[in-house]
């Protein structure tokens, strides 16, 4: 009787998470940058992303840009630095560190919590970030600046 | 069976424990650290291989969209795949046609998943797509790329494998080290436990050598060799003291036997005489009753201290206990030596000895017997030494060789002391009383208990012939209790015939220091019913001034009781102090009869007169022992003694002719010529 209840359970359990993962497996996401509301930061191109992600400094509308890295979603993160960085997250690290050395300025900040990185992006209009695209859409106050990627995430 | 027990004993051994302990921690802390090692292992070949994916791909697709104007597409994505490391390559073109490289297989891809961590879907091959732009930034396609996996996998598992023998390699190397050091330490630890089991058997005169370099192992041989050194101590110690006197330090009985034995096994060899001296001091008990233990076993200590100065070094001299001592003389070559070292001794202990304050010379008596002629065992000759010394003591001769007709005297001895053991125990003592009478109306005023003993064989004894016996053998401590009870038992018939007589016992020194004394009165006198003043107890001065507070106490205590007490013998131990005597709670002083019966003598007289004179300033009744005659009762009379015992009074009498005098004695009182009615 336990073992049949055990296997029962065992088995929907299992369904669960197939049907999860068979979702996850069809899900179609968009890589997109964005700002706040009230910036005045306008579209960029994916090399001036990688360039200003990298650390190069990037002044438009005689502002210069300020880079956010978004690490509340550790895939969100390898996505953007496979199709925009082209680096591993280590060699991503060591090379801002080693350009800081070289050059001087500051690493892009990094938020691992999403509400922080919202009140940072608002508070600085000159400030972009990286997020999926269905997940901009739904905070308040910001806006998708450029589609950096779009593919089916498994 | 002993397998099993074997491998139990090891691993309840130390070395055994530390195995399992090292074992214990490493099957807790090697998967820890083999896994971290390996996970951060695995994270590097990883994140190198993603590094070289990622950055190897933007460069394709950057010289792709270079190239391209000038190559045609399938031959460059050919090129790609010749490095062995990209296994796939397609372009997908804005319309969404794939192309494909030139003449080259390429990896059988189902759908192209891309892949964003390595390992994601489980197929070996790391794809990625990245988009082909030219100079104006204008997509001309999709570059898709696959990477192969496997050898970054390979050098994982080579890692990982590695990795496995490097710890099992430690482990194992920890074990044997671990093994080792415990093999070490136990090495030591069983030297430690040898030395423990040589100490438990014993062997204690050899010196404990732990040799180990480890501090707590020497630290325990130290100690263990100091509890050696201690165990070799006390056991000399306890040698010394299980063969010496602890007050004297003269050898005890036990190492003269051993000197004895060793001396007669030479003395044969040699065919020599060994000489044997029994000594007993005179008076020694007088000594400690008198002046107490302390200065008795001071003198012990002088006199063990002269006869050592009196002898040769190679003579033994120990002291058998109380005043006894006992010389070996181990090779004398005739009788006339042990003669000559007893008389030594003699002349050495008559020397006035100076006490505690108290200067006095002492006596001894020694008795001489010679190995093998007097006897050739320790037994033997010590017991015909000490008869020889018995008999020099009764004859006062100081010393006396041993001769066999002195066996039959000694025999006579303890056969008697036999006797009279038995004779307490079947009643066969009797007790006689004699009168106390008083010389003012010639009445009876009280009676003494004498004790007798009914001998079977040589019948009827005085006490003379067997008190000191019973004194010697403790054996007066019975006899004590047999007389109270006798005498008491006696005055009770009396009374209940309308004799209203008190009784009279006397009380030795060793009864008066009898711990129960009180406690056997007083149950006496309650089992029979008879009031206290019925009895009256007799104590010598001697006995007083045994020990004076002890007296005291006791006698305070029967005295309350209402025992009447009367000292006896008065003037025998020098005359009692009179502050003292004053003090005592007695109602009567009895004058010794050597002063009595000798009273032609002017000083015996003067003596008896102020006696009689001093117990009467102390409000105390005087009685005076040993009237033998008319002259000394009229004597007394005049001297104003109030009352007296004697033979020509009434000599003892048992206890049934008793209450025939006594009725004779009041009819006489009317005749002029009885010596009770001449008043």
């Amino acid at each position: 009787m336990i073992v049949r209840r055990i296997f029962c359970t065992f088995c929907f359990v299992y369904g669960l998470f197939a049907l999860a993962g068979h979702s996850a497996l069809a899900a179609e996401r968009s890589l997109v940058l964005v700002r706040s509301e009230q910036a005045t930061v306008p579209p960029l191109t994916e090399q001036e992303v990688r360039k200003l992600f990298l650390g190069e400094v990037l002044i438009k509308n005689g502002q210069r840009v300020q880079a956010l890295r978004n690490l509340t979603d550790p895939f969100l993160y390898e996505v953007f630095l496979q199709k925009i960085v082209f680096m591993s997250a280590r060699n991503y690290e060591r090379q801002l560190l080693s350009r800081v050395f070289r050059l001087g300025g500051q690493r892009p900040p990094v938020y691992e919590d999403l509400n922080q990185l919202i009140a940072a992006l608002k508070s600085n209009p000159a400030a972009v970030t990286f997020m999926w695209e269905d997940e901009a859409k739904t905070i308040p106050g910001i806006k998708v600046s450029t589609q950096l990627w779009q593919g089916p995430i498994e | 069976m002993a397998r099993p027990n074997r491998v139990k004993a090891f691993l309840t051994s130390l070395t055994g424990r530390m195995m399992l302990g090292m074992l214990a921690i490493h099957a807790l802390l090697m998967p820890l650290l083999f896994g971290g090692v390996m996970f951060f292992i695995r994270e590097g070949y990883q994140t190198q291989f993603i590094q070289q994916v990622r950055s190897n791909s933007q460069l394709l697709a950057a010289l792709f969209a270079e190239e391209m104007t000038q190559k045609s597409p399938e031959e460059l994505l050919a090129n790609t795949l010749l490095g062995g490391q990209v296994i796939f390559t397609q372009i997908v073109t804005p319309a969404g046609q794939t192309v494909n490289p030139k003449n080259a297989a390429n990896f059988d891809l189902g759908e192209f998943k891309e892949d964003f961590f390595f390992g994601q879907h489980g197929d070996t091959v790391y794809y990625i797509s990245v988009s082909l732009q030219d100079k104006e930034g204008n997509i001309k396609g999709v570059l898709r790329l696959g990477y192969d996996e496997e050898p970054t996998q390979e050098q994982i598992q080579i890692a990982y494998r590695r990795g496995l023998y490097l710890a099992l390699t430690y482990s194992l190397l920890s074990l044997v080290l671990v093994t080792f050091s415990g093999w070490q330490v136990t090495r030591s630890l069983r030297r430690l436990r040898d030395a423990a089991h040589q100490v438990v058997a014993g062997e204690i005169t050899k010196q404990l050598d732990v040799p180990t370099n480890i501090s707590e192992v020497t630290s325990l041989g130290q100690d263990l060799e100091h509890m050696r050194w201690k165990l070799v101590h006390q056991g000399e110690l306890l040698e010394h003291q299980a063969l010496h006197d602890s007050l004297t330090g003269l050898p005890n009985r036990t190492l003269l036997h051993d000197r004895m034995q060793h001396a007669f096994v030479t003395a044969q060899r040699l065919g020599k005489t060994v000489a044997l001296l029994m000594m007993d001091l005179d008076r020694f008990k007088e000594v400690n009753d008198t002046l107490g233990h302390h200065v008795g076993d001071l003198l012990l200590q002088q006199i063990a201290l002269r006869m050592r100065g009196a002898l040769r070094e190679s003579d033994t001299i120990a002291r058998l206990g109380g005043d006894e001592f006992a010389v070996v003389l181990p090779s004398v070559e005739n009788p006339e030596q042990a003669v000559y070292t007893a008389r030594k001794i003699l002349t050495t202990l008559e020397q006035p000895l100076n006490l505690d304050g108290h200067s006095f010379t002492i006596g001894a008596s020694i008795g001489i017997a010679f190995f093998p002629e007097h006897g050739e065992d320790n037994d033997t000759l010590m017991r015909h030494a000490d008869l020889s010394m018995y008999y020099a003591k009764r004859t006062q001769s100081g010393y006396s060789v041993y001769n066999p007709t002195l066996d039959q005297q000694g025999l006579n001895e303890i056969t008697l002391i036999g006797e009279l053991r038995h004779a307490i125990q079947h009643n066969e003592l009797v007790l006689h009383y004699q009168p106390k009478i008083d010389l003012e109306t010639g009445r009876v005023t009280g009676v003494e208990a004498l004790v007798r003993w009914q001998h079977p064989r040589q019948g009827l004894l005085l006490p003379e012939h067997f008190l000191h016996l019973a004194e010697r053998t403790g054996l007066i401590h019975p006899l004590t209790s047999w007389v109270l009870n006798e005498a008491l038992r006696t005055c009770q018939n009396w009374h209940q015939a309308d004799i209203k007589l008190p009784v009279a016992v006397n009380l030795s020194p060793a009864s008066l220091q009898h711990d129960q004394l009180f406690e056997q009165i007083n149950h006496a006198l309650q089992n029979l019913n008879i009031p206290p003043s019925w009895l009256e107890l007799e104590i010598t001065e001697a006995a007083i001034l045994a020990d004076p507070q002890l007296t005291q106490a006791v006698l305070g205590r029967l005295s309350d009781l209402g025992v009447q007490i009367s000292i006896d013998d008065y003037g025998t131990a020098s005359f009692a102090s009179l502050a003292y005597l004053n003090k005592l709670p007695m109602q009567q002083i009895k004058i010794d009869k050597s002063f009595v019966i000798e009273m032609s003598d002017e000083i015996n007289a003067v003596i008896v007169r102020s006696a009689i004179n001093l117990a009467h300033n102390m409000k105390r009744t005087v009685s005076a022992e040993g009237v033998e005659h008319a002259e000394v009762l009229e004597k007394l009379k005049d001297m104003g003694c109030d009352m007296a015992q004697g033979n020509y009074l009434c000599k003892p009498l048992a206890a049934n002719e008793l209450i025939g005098w006594l009725q004779q004695s009041y009819r006489d009182l009317t005749d002029k010529s009885s010596p009770l009615a001449q008043n």
